[in-house]
């Protein structure tokens, strides 16, 4: 019995070693990179769920949303966190079309605040290594830090689309080159900032 | 612009894959374009389709990036690391401070810190890396503390930092330092022996040798001849028995004591300072021992490693030699070093005449018993400690001829243990205070017994 045991025991030894890697690899996740990479998986479904509920009730795919943001949490340093958030524009765009560019305010900043934190977290997370240990005020800090700009960006930018419709409309061509002038500023902007040093 | 964006994000996206990032200045992460993407696309769907809720949902990614890149940082961070001490013994503690120093005016997100270190120094979470924020021209620190394990030349380092800012937008390479080197001694567990060296040289030194002679140690009592000193009358038992009498002293004399490290093979695992201890383990821990042992007593020690690449530390005694000693024991290692040819073969006229030969040996292959009999021949008084331990009588794991192949391997080493008792080598195994005692009176008196000389 004592060489049956002993024979099994070696055969089973490489099995036992992944295991035990398996569960060291999961132990040395730190806090503080699993709580950003929820976040952004939780950001990730909140975009897809606002962008287009009802579609995704009526197809069933609401697993998409799910394993997108599974996905989102475990990868968030490759390109499926811009993806998703491009998927949930296109999800808007179809739906409110399919509703005459019907839609609420309460969900435009739901989504708002869904896809800024999704990039934000995920940008962190991207940032830290898995295992890291991070300060619990740092990690606040920067979590309010996000929770604030999302709340101000959003609040702006409704507040701007209220102000919008509340203020007469621009007919003709003055208001489309008013609004291109516009975002040409912006984005070039964005774009100067970002090579300024680089 | 996008092109050349992401080919820099390309650049630091292949090195986060790579595990590290090559020295580069601060770039632009994948963050940083998908922002500026997002708002692109937003503002310019926006106004292509007339639709205003998309630039709402624009506003938070345009007025986020815009806010965090208004003040960046210039300048990487600079790393510094500091141990409190380069020298320890085992067990005792290693705390190693991490300075990490912002110098540029603007604060950073995210200052991350990993240094790497030997498994055998237990930095606690010390294989973790450390993210900590940074204030601007500040400062932060990681220190890391933990007892050192096992005994050895140990690094701590390198130690690696990076900083993240703009909420993640931007990224700077790693800054580096070099490893620092920690020079671990073996802890030396409590040792005595009988305080009796069957041979000893010189005029000086602790021990009570058997030859009579100028000492302090009393031997006895006997009638006073011719040539004894005055001095040496012990008047007490002259007068008692009307015959001049005198105290019969034994000299005080030094020994030389030889220690052989017998680490041609190593054997066990070893589990640091509270763990199992391997052959080697036990080998220097046994060696610190009794070479502290019989320096404090004022003897000469030497030491003798066999291995592939032999070494030899020459005699000496004293504090500064205990010193030595210590320091030559953590270059200890079971296999050759790297290069060379290895070399197995020792010269007993290394080992002066009127030596104690200590060999801390695990017996595991013919030629250290060789050693061990070419030594015991050249007329070298040779004690061997066994240092294999419970490494021996473990059960051995596998196939059926692993078992019979051990057996055999058991039966050869008794074999060679007692070839060596037959021999007159004593063999005993090591069990720290006391091994050498039955050892060592037992050569005193093979010593003192009348030997048979051919005229």
């Amino acid at each position: 019995v004592s060489v049956l045991s002993g024979n099994l025991g070696w055969r089973l030894e490489p099995v036992v070693v992944q295991y035990r890697g398996a569960v060291a690899l999961v132990r040395r996740i730190g806090l503080g990179p699993l709580l950003l990479r929820i976040l952004s998986g939780c950001g990730a479904v909140l975009e897809l769920v606002a962008s287009a509920p009802e579609v995704l009730r009526a197809t069933g795919w609401i697993w998409f949303a799910v394993i997108m943001g599974v996905l989102v949490g475990l990868a968030p340093r490759t390109r499926l966190v811009g993806l998703v958030g491009l998927v949930a524009l296109a999800l808007w765009l179809i739906r409110t079309a399919a509703e005459n560019g019907n839609y609420s305010i309460l969900r435009l900043s739901a989504l708002g605040v869904a896809l800024y934190v999704t990039h934000a977290c995920a940008a962190l997370a991207a940032a830290l290594p898995y295992d890291a240990t991070i300060g619990a005020a740092a990690l606040a800090r920067r979590i309010t830090k996000i929770g604030i700009t999302a709340a101000v960006g959003v609040g702006f930018g409704v507040g701007s689309l209220i102000a919008a419709r509340v203020l007469p409309a621009l007919h003709g061509v003055a208001g489309a080159l008013a609004g291109s002038t516009a975002a040409v500023l912006i984005v070039g902007l964005l774009v100067w900032s970002a090579r300024r040093s680089f | 612009v996008a092109g050349r964006l992401a080919g820099r994000r390309w650049q630091v996206e292949t090195s986060w894959a790579e595990g590290l990032f090559h020295n580069v200045a601060w770039t632009p992460t994948r963050a940083l374009g998908r922002a500026v993407f997002f708002v692109s696309v937003c503002l310019l769907l926006g106004v292509g389709l007339g639709r205003l809720d998309l630039v709402a949902l624009a506003a938070p990614f345009a007025l986020g990036a815009g806010w965090a890149l208004r003040r960046r940082p210039s300048a990487e961070p600079v790393l510094d690391l500091v141990l409190s001490s380069s020298t320890v013994a085992e067990d005792e503690k290693v705390t190693a401070h991490l300075r990490v120093t912002n110098p540029n005016p603007v604060p950073v997100d995210l200052a991350v810190v990993r240094v790497a270190h030997s498994r055998w120094i237990d930095l606690g979470n010390g294989d973790r890396p450390y993210a900590t924020s940074l204030p601007g021209s500040g400062s932060a620190e990681v220190e890391l503390s933990g007892p050192a394990l096992r005994w050895g030349l140990r690094t701590v380092g390198p130690a690696m930092a990076y900083a993240v800012a703009c909420d993640g937008m931007l990224v700077c390479g790693r800054s580096i330092v070099e490893a620092k080197r920690v020079t671990v001694y073996p802890q030396r567990p409590q040792f005595r022996a009988a305080d009796m060296v069957t041979l000893s040289s010189a005029l000086t030194g602790g021990h009570r040798s058997r030859r009579p002679g100028e000492g302090g140690e009393l031997a006895g009592v006997r009638h006073y001849a011719p040539g004894d000193r005055l001095r040496r009358v012990d008047w007490r038992v002259t007068l008692r028995t009307r015959e001049l009498h005198v105290a019969h002293t034994l000299s005080d004399r030094d020994a030389e004591v030889a220690i052989v490290l017998d680490v041609s093979h190593d054997a066990g695992r070893s589990g640091g300072v509270h763990g199992t201890a391997s052959v080697v383990d036990t080998t220097v821990r046994a060696a610190a021992a009794i070479a502290e042992y019989y320096l404090r007593l004022g003897d000469r020690v030497s030491m003798i490693e066999y291995s592939g690449h032999p070494r030899h530390l020459r005699p000496a005694s004293g504090g500064r030699h205990l010193q030595v000693v210590s320091e030559w024991l953590v270059a200890t290692r079971a296999t050759a070093d790297a290069g060379g040819t290895p070399v197995f073969g020792f010269d007993p006229h290394l080992v002066a005449h009127a030596t104690l030969v200590v060999v801390l040996s695990p017996l595991l292959a013919a030629p250290s018993g060789e050693m061990i009999a070419e030594l015991a021949r050249a007329g070298r008084f040779v004690i061997v400690v066994d240092t294999l331990g419970t490494a021996g009588a473990r059960r051995a794991v596998g196939g059926r001829w692993s078992l019979v192949a051990h057996e055999l391997w058991r039966l050869e080493r008794e074999n060679l243990v007692a070839s060596l008792r037959e021999a007159g080598v004593p063999v005993a195994p090591w069990s720290g205070a006391g091994t050498l005692d039955q050892m060592l009176r037992d050569a005193a008196q093979m010593a003192a017994a009348p030997r048979v000389g051919v005229r």
